[in-house]
Parts: C-alpha cells; structure tokens; sequence
C-alpha cells in the first residue's frame, strides 16, 4: 500500500462518517477544499479525486471541469465521472448522461467514462469496502481488522490524532498552510481601504509567517481533537468550523495564528452543549470576517467574555453573544467582564429568551443601566459620533467628517504644545486625546473620560468639537495670496535671511525623501507638496521664521485664542460653559513651575490666553518677558482679524520669545538653533504612503512597476466578428488566472457586443473600444461557490420580503381603485355625466369623459437593476459581504416589482479590462417574473474574486440592449456601487515574477514573489468622464438612472455627475431597505 | 340658490377684508419686480422653500396697489360655489389664492355648468374665471401638484394672448388690465418625476426667494412675535445654523415661520427651552441624534 492509497483509504473512511450527518454536498466540500489547498501535488490530488468521487454530483459538472480539468483523461476523472452517473445508469440502462458543463466537457467526459470503465468499478467497490468497515462505528464497536498500519482506528475507538495528521498531510501540512496564508494576505490586501505597502508591512507578514509554520497547525490539530472527542455530532462542527474558518481567512485575511490561539485558549470540555458550540463558532466566523489583523486583541478580548458567558450562563443565546460583540467593537477602552458576567448570572436566573436578560444586555432595564454607568463615566465617541457629525456640520455649514485616531491618523499630527484642551487625566498630553482639525475633518478623542461625571464628559466632548469647529467656521484655514504677501514682507523684517535658509534645506530635504522612497521600490509620480511654494500659506509662513515648528506653536496659541474670541462671542450659550469646562482642564495642568525654565513663559502664555489665568507662580523676569511677548496682543480686535493677523502677532510673540531667550538662556537658545528645526523629522516617520508623519512635504508615489496612462492605437476597430471574439480572447489571455480561462470557456458560444467609450481628453467616441460579453448567471455561474450550501437568500429575508410584499400588494390594490373622467369604462360616473349633460343643456358640447375604468391602472414602469460585482464586493461589513447585501436588496426589489407587476431585470457587471467586460443576467427584463428564480440564483451568486470597476459599458449595454427596446413610461435604472469606477485596459504579462501587483485599484505586496501583471490604464478622470458620458446617454435615451454608491469617497465626483440621482448609503445594512423605498418614490 | 349655500347670518369663510397693510420686508428687487410685472401685465413664478414669505409677499404686494385687499380662499367645487356668494363686481382689489392638489382639475379653476332649482342650468365661474372677469390676482400655490390639465390652461393666459378660454361655454374671458396670475412652486422637494415643464415655467417671470438676510430676519421675527431683540437675534442665528444641516440629515431647514413660532411661544410666557423645543427641534426631525445635535447647536445661542 502507498502513501497515497492510505490517504484516500482514511479519506473515505472519514467521509462515509460525515456524510450522513453533513451531506453529500458538504463532504464534496471538504474534499473540495483540500484539493484547492493541496499545493500542486499531482499524486495526491490524484488520491483526493478517487476519494471525492463518490460525494460528486453529475449536477456540478461545470464546476468540477474547471477544477479538476488537469486530470481529464486520467484514471481518477474516469472513476469520478462513472460513479457520479451510477444512479442514472443504474435507473435505466442508458449511455452516460451529464447535466451541466459545457459540450466540451460532456464529450470528453462520454470517453473516459468508457475507456476507463475498470478503474471505475475498482473506485466503486473501495468505497463500498470503506463504508462497510466502518458501518459498527455508529455502535460503537470497530472491528480490529479495520485498523491497518496507517488506519486511525485504533480497536474500540478511533485515534483522532493521527486521524487528523492523515488530512493534515492530505491538505498539504504546512505547505498548504502557507498558500493558503499567502492566499489570505492578498485578500487582506485586497480588503484593506489604505493601501499597505512598503517595508514594515512585508516584515510584519514575515513575522505572521514565522509564526504561523507550525504552530498553527498544531494549535488546529488540537482544537479539532478535542472537538471531535465529544461525540461525533459536535466532531461534525468541528469540521465545518474548520472549513469555515479556512473560507473565512481567504476572504478576510484574518490571521490563521489568531485564530488558532484563540481557538486553542477555547478549550471544550463537556460542560458545552451542542447549542453553546454552535453559538460559538458562529461567533468566530464573524469575528474572523470582522477583524483585519491588526485587531487581534479585539477579537481576544471578545472571545474571552463570551466564553465566560456561555460558562456562567449555560446558555448560548445568538442574540445576546451579538450584544456583547458589539458592546466590545463600540467600547474598545472599557473592561466589560463584570458587565457580562452580572448578565450571566441574570442569565442563569431568568433564562436566556426572558425579557429581563434581554433588557439588561439592551442596557434598559435599571439593572442593566446601573451595572454599565459603574463601568465607566467616559464618553465613549461611537455613541454620540452622529450626533456630534451633525453638530459640527451645522455650526461649521459644511460636510466635515468626524473621525478619532482609531479611524485614521490625521495628516498633518501637531505633535506640540497646542492649547489647553484635550488632556488625559493624568495631565499629559497624548496624540490620541487631542483635538484636532485640518479644516475638513475634525479629530476627537474616542472616548472622554476627564472626569468622573458621565454629564461633563459629555460638555467636554462638545466643547472641544465646537473650538475645532471654530476653526472652520472663522477661516483658520483661509488662503489669501495678498494677505499672505503682506504678512510675508513683515516676516522678512522680522526674521531676515530665514526664508533663504529654509528653502535650501527643504529643496535638500524633498531629495533625500525621493532617494528614500526609491529605496522602498516607489517612484515619485508628482510631489503635492515638493516643495515651499506648494504649501498652505500658514506654513509658508512658518518657513520665513527660523523656527517653523516653534512657530506654528504659536500661531496655534494666538489663533486658539482669537478663534475662542469669535466663538464666544457668537455662541453665548458655549461661553456659560467655558468656565466648568476650563475648569476641568485648568486642574489637570502642570504648575509653572514644574516646566523648564526657558519654555515657562511660552507655557504662561498658552494659560494666560486660553484660561486668562496662570497656574502658578511667574518670577518677575519672567513676568516681563510675559509681558513683552503679549504686548502684540494689545492690537488685536478679533472681530476684524482673520488668520493673518494671528500669523503676524505669531511672528511678534515668536520675535519677542526669541530674544528673551537668546538674552536669558543663551544655552538653549543655541541648542534650539543647532536643532534644524526646519525638518523635527526623521526618515521613520516616513509612512508607506511616502508622506512624512510632520513633513508638510507629500507626494504623489506609484508602486515602480506601473507605467503611465494607456491609450488605445486609435486607428478604425475591426469590425470582424471572429476578430472580435479573437480579441476579447487575447484579453482573456493577458489578464491569466482560472477566472479569466473560465471566462473565456463561457464566452465561447456566446455573443459579444461592442460599445464605444468616451474619452475626455479628446472629447471624442473611441470607437469599439469595449467587448462585453452577456452571461446567464444559472447555468455560467461562474462564482458560485460549491464548497458552501447557497446561503439562502429567500428564507432569510423571509420577513423583510413578506413586508415588502405587503406594502407594495396595498399599492397594486390603489390602482385598482376606480379611476373616473376616463372616455370609456365599465361603469358611469353620475357626477360627472350630469355635469356633461347640463353643459348639453346649456348648449355646450357635450363631452362624455364621464366613465369609471375598474380595469387597473397600467403602471407601466420597467426597472433594472445593475450590481456591481467586482472583488471589492467581497469586503465584509457586518456579517455578511457587500455583495450579500446587494443581493438582499435585488431580492427585495424583484418582490416589490413582482407584486406590481412591473417588468424587470436584475443583473451583475464586472470586468476584467476593457476588451473583457462580463455582463451576468440573473434576470431577463423579458423573462417571466415567476418563473424566475431570483431569490435562488443570488444565493448561489458570488463576486468575481478577480477583476475591476469599468461600469460604463455594462450601463450602455443595459440602455442598449435591455432596457432601451422595452416601451414603457417610466424607464429606470438602479446601479449600486462600492466604489470608484477603476479602469484598466492592458494586462500586460511581464514574464517575470514581483512582490507588488494590483487589483481593483489597490497596490498590494506580497512575500514570495509570485506571477504578475502590469496593469495599464486611463487616469480616474477619465473614468468619470466616461460614466457622466453614460449617464447622458442613459437620459436621451428616456431612462432614469439613480447611483447609489456605498463609499463615502466618491460621493462629491459622482454627485457631479448624477445630481440628485445619487444616492450614498454610509450603512451597507440599509441598502434593501433604502432601494425598496426609493423605487417606491419614485414610480409612485 | 344663495339659499341653498349660504344661510342668512353665515359669511363664507374663505373670504377676509385685509384692511392693514401686510407686513413684508423686502430683500432684495422682489417688490420692483412684482410692480412691473404687474404693470406689464406678466405672470409671476415665486420659487423658494416652505415658509420663507412668498404668500405674504403676494398679500403684502396686492395690497400695496389698491390699499386695500380681499382674500379669498379657493378650493374645488366648493371654492366655485364660494366664490360665488362673493360680490367680486364690488371689490375694489381681491387676491384668489387656491392651494393646488393633484385632484385640481381644470374644471375646478375655470367653472361649469349646475342645475339649480329656480333658473334650470347656470354657468358658475371658478375661481380663476372670477379672477379674470374681474379683475383680480389669482394666486396657485404649489402648482405642480396639479393636475397636468391644470399647468395646461393657464398657458392662453400666461402668454402674449391674455385669454382664457372657457371651452364648456365656448367662449373666452378677456381679463382686465388689473389681473395677474402667480404661481409659486418649492424646487426643494420636488421629485424628478413631478416638475413643471420648460413651455410652462418659461412663461413666467420667476423670482427666486429664500429665507431673508439675517437682519431681515431678524425684524420680522421680533415684529411678528413681539418677542425681545435679543430673543430674535438668537433664534435666527440658531435657525441658520440648523438651515446648513439641510441635504446633511433635513430634508428642509428651520423656516422662518418656525422661528416666528418660537418667539411667539415665549412672548405668550413659555419657558425659553420649551418653545424652542416645539417650534426649531421636533418639527424638523424624528431622528433622536439629529433631535440631540440640534438641541446641541441651540445651546451655544443660549436657546436651552
């Protein structure tokens, strides 16, 4: 017996086990999986074959072809084929017959069948063999005789352990690890919004891998031990926590190390019910789905208060595990234990499903309030981050996000003695409970917690937000190029010879930042900020001093205190509250005393301005340095003054301080001028995006290898249609991969169709310059995802869709409501038919528009509806996938039309590049609304796991093909996005190998040098362009086209193009909803 | 027929005799536009969001010319039947203002035929027929939730001809020199589907309102409520401030009715929090964070 013989050998033995409890589907699954996981290793995939084959079924032909096509013709295929048709042929004595795939496959798979007849039978009776040797194991008793060397059974039971080292080494042991840990990688890459690159990101993913061999493995290998020592049902979930797990890490590139210590710190013993694991693995799927890897005390921290629920409560109630998930994501600084663990005990005394639990987790019964209020008095900022987006957007008038340095670091940190707020308790100043702004968004502390008083954390939170909002609203952030001449030629009096010196070293500097990215393999594309003339004037300023850092420390504390002029005097309610406010933050100040000597008057200054009042005691130098320094003060009418005269007041005090330190504390003064301060930055705080953590210098870099914009040859298209066909091919080809052979296989027989794209810069039609190709989604269901049951889509949204059935079944019945004033009808209407009969008599014309029409109302409306399905769909928010929710909501929309008997089609677009567009129709407009399987074809529907954003030929194809020849009223049109439209026209494989690559417009790294492309395409105007010139032609042609985009980003470009028609959605979960809705609205 | 419709002592109450003049500050070229236009015999379209003063201005304009006014509110049928009991020979200057919904026919405006129990069949005029006929300012709210037939009719009458046809009659109605036509129309919420048609809106001379400069408002709101300056200063401020959330979270701003609301609230004794509350805070929104961020904004006007 060979290696491989046993693999299969215990591979059929552990599958007959499973398969009555997890169906055949599942268990091809597994097997499916182990394939994919395999690494290359043709003897053992040969092995996996001949094991799976008695799980296939004949209906997932397709699938298996594109999977398994390398072994077309081998003994294994043979085997897999024949058995799969045992029971067709078995029913009647005819030739094999397959359902799916494609004639190509269905013939191959006619001659192998026949030629490999005896291998068949020989696979056949394996199994059987396998499945009657372990046929006791359901009682208990294991014949010895099914324990060979390599058996894992082991007499009276089986050795679960070397059991799992046989599909340990089936799945390829570590190797397989790391291709699915690469795998992973990516898709974190993928789903990552920045784009991680760069030095510290591949070492970090050197660590990751490090860990990972074998500790993973083996921390696995002990979970699904223990698991499956239970009992067989709980062995089974074991399993498909496994699977899952696996699925999940691919889509989310959650670390497999997490996962396995967490798993491994989960250690199951008896007291857990089948419900209680049940509960917990689905928590771990959303955790894993939830969490990139930088969150992985997060992810600790959740499973261990779970685990302590489920102990204490002996009950694992979905609902509740949910709330104490998002009580942990929302309240990221608070120890939650004693709140879970008072709920356990509310838990065990009134029972899971009762009221009280539920109250108590929902925080509103008594209990439940007290218990959390003791946590903690602190504000905690994703509470009130609604509310307080509104306040600011209303006092500053503009769209200005809030964001805390857990959503992102701001661009520019001011890392200096700023003003007097944002402290922690303990008095030092800490970046993360700053306020800040840039004058588009504000930064706050995420959560405030400065005094132990829930009211007045919540006034410091507010008053914070209004200062940074203050800065918006009075123009910190004017940009004025006479006032800043002006203010520039005091500054040369005042500091001359600084600017010269300052150039100099900014135009040095901005070199070395260039040779520095270089070394980090990115190529400056064009600097934003290269150098002095493009800064903000503020800062222009700064570098005419020979301090800028100083200076803008200054021009921070004069600015502060004219902006706090202005706001109290505009905001009288805000003044009352200064005085608590500033009192909080007066008490957790420093005396004077305790800075050093050479700061403490720049320190009094900042108290004297913000608070009116010093903390302290002031020597008498010292208090007329003070009074030197506020002398410029003296002049400063706030109501006249706008950032400009904060800047030249700056330049005085700056002066001022300057030559009382040079004159008091010579020593100081000096180290400060050996200090170039002109750059306090060093390499290391240069991040992977090329910008300078302080450094007012920014560029724009690209990752060396992708070449500039480009541009078709532009000479006529070739009209041909094999050429055509030849054409997409070849784009097929350049793209590489399964999904683009797999595409290629779909569009053998199938039609293509040519559209023009728009090109800005030439404002011209380029002629022919897309290919798309139209798919059926049910039999070229190219996604779908066998390994997984079809979640389905219908019985989860049983309730939203008998709702919406409901609402949309009322309004179908107000049209039959009788309408009068019709030339014809079925009934007449007395009111009117007097009115015509005494215009008669009067001697008028009698009109006879006096009939009731019972018939309904013809709505006439037909809608379409355009998904896109490009991979960033995959990204998961919530529990389920961008795409999951688009589905939800075509779901929703084709019940909504169905009970209105609208006409209507739902279909998918992705594309990969140009010449390669795919257009998936999951329901044809002319297609019977009943018939139609919508709900069952989006459950099996998955996103292209390649591909990118070219959504305008998919649109003209809609207005062209589909919605276009319908003749109804009202046309529309619904597109949903996830993001920018993001072009590419060329894949162009460089024959080599590279660590970055790019996909759906983010760069990405890899570690091991793996195949790449360079992509080639236009420039994101363009694409806009394009889309707006789609949009124009969608209106000319009389369809309504609304955008409903779900990032936040694009909103401002596409708002330019779509009007009022754009719809942005900041909540993926509202999406069905919202659409239903909006359809509503507008046909009403 | 008077019988049937209207007893001895009632008085239709549609039909008010405004005998001060409204109060109206204008903002900008409003009033010189509305006098020329009314000189030159062209109809006007007011454009502009819900409660910032465009049927004042209307009121406060008719009545500028005659000095004295006539308002009567006109509705379907029985704005038709109404308008009858009114002696509009007799009137110096009126104003027929009909607020339009979208079961206003055509019909509804111009008039018909009714059988009466003396005279057999009798034509009786629609508002905007009594309007022409005699010489008064027909005024259609919200026109474009009328139906189509409506926008339709007043095309004879908005445009160098002057006339409106009375088609069931089969004859036309000249309308003297003193007849004007105005519609106003919010563009705020208007549905793409629900708009008026460029032959409609291009014969009208439009002027564009929006609520009134911050001083202005401030005026109006004081002399409106009585309420102090100071109160008026703050409640103004406030309203604006809430006004830049519109198309952030509101559909429509704080208007300047609203404010006048408040201030009156406190002028009748209210306690400050409580009629902002009612009047800036829970008639614009059901959402609780934006109810929260508003009372929030109101605080630093010392409004809470």
């Amino acid at each position: 017996m060979n290696g491989t013989d046993a693999i299969e050998r215990s591979l059929l033995s552990f599958a007959s086990v499973l398969e009555p409890a997890l169906g055949r589907d599942r268990v091809y699954g597994i097997f499916s999986a182990a394939f994919r996981a395999s690494g290359g290793d043709r003897a053992l995939q040969e092995a996996l074959l001949r094991g799976a084959a008695p799980f296939f079924d004949p209906g997932r032909a397709a699938v298996w072809e594109t999977e398994f096509s390398g072994f077309l013709g081998t003994p294994a295929c043979a085997a897999l084929v024949t058995l799969a048709s045992r029971e067709a042929r078995a029913a009647a004595e005819r030739p094999l017959e397959l359902t799916g795939g494609s004639n190509a496959f269905q013939r191959k798979a006619r001659l192998v069948a026949g030629a490999y007849e005896p291998a068949a039978e020989g696979a056949r009776s394996r199994f059987q063999a396998a499945r009657i040797a372990v046929l006791p194991l359901e009682n208990d008793r294991l014949p010895s005789t099914a324990g060979a060397t390599t058996s894992p059974y082991d007499g009276s039971r089986i050795d679960w352990r070397a059991l799992w080292n046989s599909i340990d080494a089936v799945l390829g042991g570590v190797r397989g690890a790391c291709e699915l840990f690469d795998r992973c990688i990516v898709s974190f890459c993928a789903a990552r919004p920045g784009n991680p690159s760069g030095e510290s990101f591949a070492k970090t993913m050197a660590e990751f891998r490090a860990g990972l061999v074998p500790g993973s493995a083996d921390d696995l290998s002990l979970f699904l031990g223990l698991a499956l020592s239970l009992e067989s049902t709980r062995g089974l979930e074991a399993w498909e926590t496994f699977s899952m797990l696996s699925r999940t890490w691919v889509k989310n590139g959650f670390g497999p190390r997490e996962a396995s210590l967490a798993l491994a710190d989960f250690q199951v013993d008896e007291r857990y019910t089948r419900e209680m694991l049940k509960s917990l693995l689905s928590l771990i799927e959303t955790c894993a789905a939830m969490f990139h890897p930088g969150k992985t005390e997060t992810f600790g921290r959740v499973f261990r208060l779970v685990k302590g629920f489920l102990r204490y409560a002996r009950s694992a109630d979905k609902g509740i595990v949910a709330k104490i998930f998002d009580a942990v994501v929302r309240h990221p600084s608070l120890d939650l234990s004693a709140w879970v663990d008072e709920g356990a005990r509310v838990v065990r005394t009134a029972g899971a499903g009762s009221q009280a639990a539920r109250q108590y987790f929902d925080r509103k019964s008594e209990h439940g309030r007290k218990v959390w209020s003791s946590l903690d008095s602190g504000v905690e900022f994703e509470d009130v981050r609604e509310r307080f987006t509104y306040f600011v957007q209303a006092l500053t008038g503009k769209p200005v996000a809030l964001r805390t340095y857990r959503d992102e670091a701001p661009p520019v940190v001011d890392a200096g003695s700023g003003g007097g707020r944002g402290r922690t308790p303990a008095g030092e100043s800490r970046l993360e409970h700053r306020f800040f702004t840039d004058g588009k968004a504000i930064w706050v502390p995420p959560h405030v917690n400065y005094v132990d008083d829930a009211r007045r954390n919540l006034l410091m939170l507010r008053h914070g937000a209004a200062h940074e909002s203050a800065h918006i609203e009075f123009g910190s952030f004017l940009q004025d190029p006479v006032r800043c001449s002006a203010t520039a030629a005091v500054f040369e009096r005042l500091f001359p010879g600084s600017g010269e010196r300052n150039r100099k070293l900014l135009a040095r500097y901005a070199k070395q930042v260039e040779a520095a990215l270089a070394a980090l393999g990115y190529r400056v594309k064009a600097a934003v900020n290269r150098g002095f003339a493009d800064f903000p004037d503020q800062v222009r300023l700064g570098f005419l001093t020979p301090f800028p850092t100083l200076f803008r420390d200054v021009l921070n504390i004069v600015e502060d205190y004219r902006v706090n002029l202005l706001l109290y005097s505009k905001y009288p309610g805000y003044a009352k509250e200064k005085a608590e406010v500033d009192g909080i933050d007066f008490d957790s100040l420093r005396v004077l005393e305790d800075f050093e000597p050479e700061t403490r008057t720049l320190q009094a200054l900042i108290e004297r301005l913000w608070f009116g009042k010093l903390k302290g005691e002031l020597s008498d130098a010292d208090s007329d340095a003070l009074g030197q320094m506020m002398a410029p003060l003296d002049s400063f009418a706030p109501a006249a003054a706008d950032i400009y005269h904060s800047a030249m007041v700056a330049g005085s005090v700056l002066r001022t301080y300057l030559d009382d330190l040079s004159r008091r504390f010579p020593r100081a003064f000096n180290a400060l001028r050996e200090s170039t301060d002109v750059l306090s930055v060093s390499f290391s705080s240069l991040d992977a995006s090329g910008q300078g953590r302080n450094c007012p210098l920014q560029f724009e870099i690209e990752s060396a290898g992708s070449g500039g914009a480009f541009v078709e040859g532009g000479g006529p298209a070739n009209r041909d249609e094999a050429e055509t066909r030849e054409s997409f091919r070849r784009a097929c080809g350049e793209h590489g991969g399964p999904e683009a052979a797999k595409l290629e296989g779909l569009a053998e027989n199938r039609a293509i169709f040519r559209y023009d794209e728009w090109d800005h810069a030439e404002l011209a039609y380029i002629r022919d310059k897309c290919l798309l190709v139209e798919l059926d989604s049910g039999t070229d269901g190219s996604s779908a995802d066998d390994s997984q049951a079809p979640d389905d889509l219908a019985k989860r949204e049983r309730g939203r869709a008998a709702s919406v059935r409901k609402a949309f079944q009322a309004l179908k019945e107000s049209l039959d409501l009788p309408r009068t004033g019709m030339d014809d009808g079925d009934d007449i209407d007395f009111d009117r038919c007097f009115d015509a009969l005494l215009d008669f008599r009067a001697g008028g014309s009698m009109e006879d528009d006096f009939y009731i029409q019972r018939s309904r109302k013809v709505r006439d409306v037909a809608c379409a509806l355009a998904l896109d399905m490009s991979p960033s769909t995959r990204r998961t928010i919530g529990e389920r996938s961008v795409f999951a929710h688009e589905a939800s909501a075509a779901f929703l929309l084709s019940e909504a039309m169905r009970s209105l008997d609208d006409r209507f089609g739902i279909y998918a677009l992705f594309d990969m590049g140009a010449r390669a567009n795919v257009f998936h129709v999951i329901k044809d407009m002319e297609e019977n609304p009943a018939e139609a399987s919508v709900a069952s074809k989006l459950s099996a529907f998955r996103p292209s796991d390649r591909g990118f954003s070219r959504i305008a030929p998919g649109l003209r194809h809609l207005v062209a093909r589909k919605l276009g020849p319908v003749e109804a009223r009202v046309k529309l049109l619904f597109f949903i996005t996830d993001g920018m439209p993001f072009y590419v026209d060329r894949i162009v494989d460089k024959g080599e190998t590279s660590t970055t690559f790019n996909e759906d417009g983010v760069t990405m790294v890899s570690e091991t040098p793996i195949r790449v492309s360079r992509i080639e395409g236009p420039s994101e105007d363009y694409a806009y362009a394009d889309l707006a010139r789609a949009f124009e032609e969608a209106l000319d042609a009389g369809i309504r086209m609304i955008c409903i985009t779900l990032d936040e980003s694009t909103v401002d470009r596409l708002s330019k193009i779509f009007g009022n028609s754009l719809v942005y959605l900041n909540d993926v979960s509202a999406l069905p909803s919202r659409l239903v809705e909006l359809f509503r609205k507008i046909t009403r | 027929m008077d019988d049937l419709l209207l007893k001895e002592n009632e008085t239709a109450i549609e039909e008010t005799d405004i005998l001060e003049e409204p109060y109206y500050i204008p903002v900008g070229n409003e009033a010189r536009l509305f006098a020329a236009a009314y000189k030159r015999k062209l109809p006007l379209l007011l454009k502009g969001p819900t409660g910032c003063g465009k049927t004042r201005f209307v009121e406060a304009m008719a009545f500028k010319l005659n000095k004295v006014l006539t308002r009567i509110q006109a509705d379907r049928t029985a704005g038709v039947v109404r308008a009858e009991t009114v002696d509009f020979a007799k009137k110096k200057s009126f104003l027929v203002t009909v607020p339009c919904h979208e079961d206003l026919t055509a019909n509804d405006l111009v008039g018909r035929f009714f059988l009466t129990m003396d005279q057999g069949v009798r034509w009786i005029d629609g508002p905007l027929t009594k309007a022409a006929r005699y010489g008064g300012i027909c005024y259609l709210d919200e026109i474009v939730e009328a139906r189509k037939d409506v926008t339709v009719l007043i095309h004879s009458l908005t445009d160098y001809r002057r006339i409106l046809p009375l088609v069931k009659k089969g004859t036309t109605v000249t309308p003297p020199p003193s007849f004007m036509l105005i519609v106003s129309y919010n563009p705020g919420y208007q549905s793409a589907l629900k708009d008026l048609k460029p032959s409609t809106k291009q014969r009208f001379v439009a002027i564009d309102f929006d609520y009134p400069p911050e001083n202005v408002e401030i005026e109006v709101v004081r002399h409106e409520s009585g309420c102090q300056e100071g109160l008026a200063r703050s409640l103004v401020a406030a309203g604006r401030k809430i006004r830049g959330l519109k198309s952030q979270g509101l559909t429509e701003g704080v208007s300047t009715r609203l404010l006048v609301y408040a201030a009156s609230l406190v002028a009748e004794g209210v306690p400050k929090e409580d009629a902002v509350l009612s009047s800036l805070v829970s008639p614009i929104t059901d959402d609780e964070q934006m109810r929260l961020s508003l009372i929030d904004v109101c605080k630093g006007f010392d409004l809470m």
